[in-house]
């Protein structure tokens, strides 16, 4: 991942979501989502904790 | 990104700006620096705060502001009826203009409306950050806070701000702690270990089980155990289960009482109910031995500890009287001299003490007492609750013998050696005794019992109540074992997701260090240049240190005169320097924030410096912090001041390329610009006059200005030294100086002949005459001038000014102007004969 200084906030921003997406890791919608919804931290862990749990047990399931 | 800029406002009803029916109206420079001066109570603030209630809809000092003190019914103007109201235009890059439109109420709460917005919030929320506004508190905050902090204002400050948040949000999910708690890893974890330790007993049972009865085997095997039980069931009770699942219920005791029939069915449930009774009363004696001679020892030296604490039985009597009178009064709070009636009366004198403080030491030590007292009282009552004496006693003994469980019931205080008196030791022998003979009576019944049943029908419900534990426990571990199967993939799938976010988390940091590392470097840059510009090369170079993980900024002096090596700034540097670096680290930060609202709004940033100082400062902004076609990435900025030493420089900036200055007035509730013209100031000040509301300043401050207007107009090369002096008699310097530089001009042929200029005698004259009168509106009260010496006055300012001017009747007509230069006086254009 790498930012770029002469671009701004919103456009490094973009950057960060679009790396996190190219893992193609199942998780990474829900982080980025979770990242881009929530207001503060403990906002972000809470979703983040209801999500992946949520996530967790339906694979178990399957 | 698209910049804005800040085109104009307009306030109504704010703060200090009552203004009704004539906002106060305000017009930028955009490219540049606008200026405002504004004397204490002019209203300056109240423009400064109006920018932040409109664009931050909060006013940052109110947020260091206790609740006891901060009334938000003050933000509105208090003399102001209706609601307040301020409008702002912004313009960007494109010359599009959006309004945002601001109304407060009487209790402080913004409305926000549009008219080329659909979402006006959105739009500032987005323009910028609190970093945009800087006053004289929050600017230092970025030296004298921690290194962590100070990463943060400088992500903040370079347009990074929601990276910080980012951060947090990782940090958050990432602390092993929070995992543990929100994803229960270490729940998950332990019950696996401990269901694996439950299904070994639970195997070692069975096959220990199943020994009993001759099976003979030594490892869990579930199938072949399984085959043992349904080919048992088969054949004792022929039933036949094709397979074991387990959902599968089998009724044991129903097997059995159908078996042996309704003629055992009751010594079977005797039996039963005997059994659970033995296991109550072998469990109910472990529990009594705990009540042994060792505990009983720990409670008597406890009670004697209480005991020691007071001399005679009798304390314990006026002790309870105490706390009688303190239950009974309850104003009485503590044991107070003041209260006592026996307090005072020193002839009751008893030895050495008086009587009061007899009592009062004894009261002391019954407190003490009955704290010891208390806990030894808890440990006991604790102990015949734990220990089954209640229980025993209720169960065994009758009710006027239950020695203990009445003892601990009593409300009186127990006395020291109670425990003797009622021999409990004796008597915990007793019960103890009691319960083996009921063990042994329980045995000699549950044997009677098994004799009235066949060994053969007795041997097979032993040994079905074998299988049946055996069916128990297998059941048991299939449970256990489905739990485990779940929580150990819950596991490896929270591994994943664990090792997923961590690397996110990992890979942001280093990308969100390293962008960091190259705009510290950028702006370390503009740092050294910057403080070097307002403090002059004295020797001191700042530096800043992004450290290499996380995102702690240090900020260093890496030169302290002779001194190289790295040196915290913030302790060694007095605070006009401190205010520099921060300022300079402020400045070059902002000019690489990207965002959209390009303007920096500072209010009094320059009380810490003195005059040189403040004007290198005014430089640098003008030069290198603000828009101008040599900076085209500066900002734009709008500085506001009280500050008088700062006010002629600013005087002089005024219609300069990219810099407006206005001066602020206020009046009657009024709050308006006074502009830098001497004939808008002369008005004002005639009229004043004519009011009767004059101060003895506003002749001087028209004099002053004139002589500025006729220094800039004319261009005469006044020294600055002189210019912004503070000398009782500067004005005499200033008008001496400029007849000086007129006489030296016209010895150089640089003046027209024909120019009407003062000659030396009237230069002479005029120090004299206006320095009289200055020195008279300094000392004269202003009742003893008449209006007509006011006038007459003035007259005499305008004679001088008029000396510098040239009547113009082009067609246009110009009226009265300056001289365009004093060697070629006609403006481009003028045909007028000079």
């Amino acid at each position: 991942m790498k930012f770029n200084k002469n671009k701004d906030e919103f456009k490094n921003l973009d950057i960060l979501k679009k790396e996190i997406k190219k893992t193609k890791n199942p998780y990474s919608t829900i982080i980025v989502d979770a990242l881009f919804s929530t207001s503060d931290a403990e906002n972000f862990r809470t979703e983040i904790k209801e999500k992946v749990t949520q996530f967790i047990d339906s694979k178990i399931r399957k | 990104m698209v910049k804005q800029f800040i085109k104009s406002i307009s306030i109504e009803g704010f703060r200090g700006i009552n203004n009704s029916g004539a906002p106060l109206l305000i017009n930028f420079q955009i490219n540049g620096v606008t200026s405002i001066f504004g004397e204490n109570g002019k209203g300056k603030s109240s423009i400064f705060e109006a920018f932040l209630f409109s664009i931050l809809g909060r006013i940052l000092r109110f947020d260091d502001y206790h609740s006891d003190i901060k009334d938000k019914k003050t933000i509105k103007n208090l003399f102001h009826s209706g609601d307040g109201n301020i409008k702002i235009e912004f313009i960007n890059e494109t010359n599009i203009i959006t309004d945002i439109n601001v109304n407060v109420d009487n209790n402080g709460l913004r409305t926000i409306s549009s008219s080329s917005l659909s979402d006006p919030d959105e739009f500032l929320s987005s323009l910028c950050s609190k970093l945009n506004f800087l006053d004289y508190r929050p600017f230092e905050k970025i030296l004298l806070t921690s290194s962590e902090e100070t990463g943060k204002l400088f992500s903040n400050l370079v347009g990074f701000g929601s990276f910080i948040g980012i951060k947090d949000k990782f940090d958050k999910i990432s602390r092993t702690q929070n995992i543990n708690n929100d994803f229960s890893k270490t729940i998950k974890e332990n019950s696996i270990r401990d269901n694996n330790q439950k299904i070994s007993s639970l195997k070692v049972e069975i096959i220990s089980k199943l020994n009993e009865i001759g099976i003979d085997i030594t490892t869990f095997d579930k199938k072949e155990i399984l085959k043992y039980l349904k080919s048992f069931l088969n054949k004792q009770y022929s039933l036949k289960i094709k397979s074991i699942k387990s959902e599968t219920q089998i009724n044991f005791d129903q097997l059995i009482i159908t078996k042996i029939g309704p003629v055992y069915e009751e010594n079977v449930s005797k039996l039963s109910t005997l059994q659970e009774k033995l296991k109550g009363i072998t469990l109910l004696l472990k529990r009594l031995n705990t009540f042994n001679s060792k505990f009983i020892k720990r409670l008597t030296k406890q009670l004697e500890a209480a005991y020691s604490q007071i001399s005679s039985q009798n304390d314990i009597v006026l002790g309870k009287l105490y706390d009688e009178a303190i239950s009974s009064y309850d104003t009485i709070n503590s044991f107070d001299k003041n209260t006592c009636i026996l307090c005072n009366t020193s002839n009751l004198n008893v030895g050495q003490s008086t009587f009061y403080e007899q009592i009062n030491s004894k009261i002391k030590s019954y407190i003490k007492f009955k704290n010891k007292y208390n806990s030894f009282k808890q440990e006991f009552l604790e102990k015949i609750n734990y220990s089954g004496v209640s229980e025993f006693e209720n169960l065994y003994i009758s009710e006027s013998d239950r020695i203990l469980t009445n003892l601990g019931k009593a409300n009186d205080y127990l006395m020291y050696n109670f425990l003797e008196d009622y021999k409990v030791i004796d008597l915990l022998s007793i019960y103890s005794t009691k319960a083996k003979t009921e063990i042994k009576n329980k045995k000699e019944t549950i044997k009677e019992l098994k004799s009235q049943i066949p060994p053969k029908i007795a041997d097979l419900v032993d040994e079905t109540n074998i299988y049946k534990l055996v069916f128990t426990n297998i059941n048991h571990i299939d449970k256990l074992l489905s739990e485990n199967d779940y929580n150990t993939k819950y596991l490896f799938e929270l591994e994943n997701w664990i090792r997923f976010s961590s690397k996110i988390k990992d890979d942001y940091e280093n990308a969100y260090n390293e962008l960091m590392d190259e705009i510290a470097s950028m702006i370390d840059h503009d740092t050294k240049s910057f403080f070097k510009e307002i403090m002059g090369d004295v020797g001191i170079i700042p530096k800043l240190k992004k450290e290499n993980k996380g995102q702690k900024v240090n900020i260093l002096l890496e030169k302290f005169h002779s001194n190289t090596n790295d040196m915290k700034a913030a302790s060694l540097l007095s605070e006009s320097y401190r205010n520099a670096l921060s300022l300079s680290i402020y400045f070059a930060s902002a000019l690489k924030s990207r965002n959209p609202g390009n303007f920096i709004i500072v209010d009094d940033i320059t009380s810490s410096f003195d005059s040189g100082h403040q004007l290198f400062l005014l430089d640098l902004i003008k030069r290198r912090v603000a828009k101008n076609s040599l900076n085209r990435n500066g900002k734009q900025i709008i500085f506001l001041t009280h500050d008088g030493l700062l006010r002629k420089a600013l005087n002089e900036a005024n219609g300069q390329r990219n810099w407006l200055h206005y001066e602020l007035n206020y009046n009657t509730d009024v709050t308006s610009l006074r502009p830098f013209s001497s004939t808008d100031l002369k008005n004002i000040i005639i009229r004043k006059i004519h009011n009767n509301d004059y101060f003895s300043s506003d002749l001087r401050i028209y004099y002053e200005s004139v002589l500025w207007e006729i220094i800039e107009q004319l261009n005469l090369e006044i020294p600055y030294s002189l210019i912004n002096s503070h000398k009782d008699k500067m004005v005499n310097n200033l008008i001496q100086a400029i007849g000086e530089i007129i006489e030296m001009k016209k010895t150089c042929r640089k003046v027209k002949a024909s120019l009407l200029l003062p000659s030396k005698a009237d230069f002479k004259a005029y120090i004299q005459q206006l320095g009289n009168n200055l020195s008279h509106w300094s000392t004269a009260s202003t009742s003893s001038l008449s209006t007509a010496t006011l006038l007459h006055i003035v007259s005499d300012i305008d004679n001088l000014k008029q000396r510098f001017q040239y009547n113009c009747t082009c067609p246009k007509g110009a009226g009265w102007v300056y001289y365009r230069t004093l060697k070629t006086p006609n403006h481009k254009g003028c045909t007028c004969n000079i």
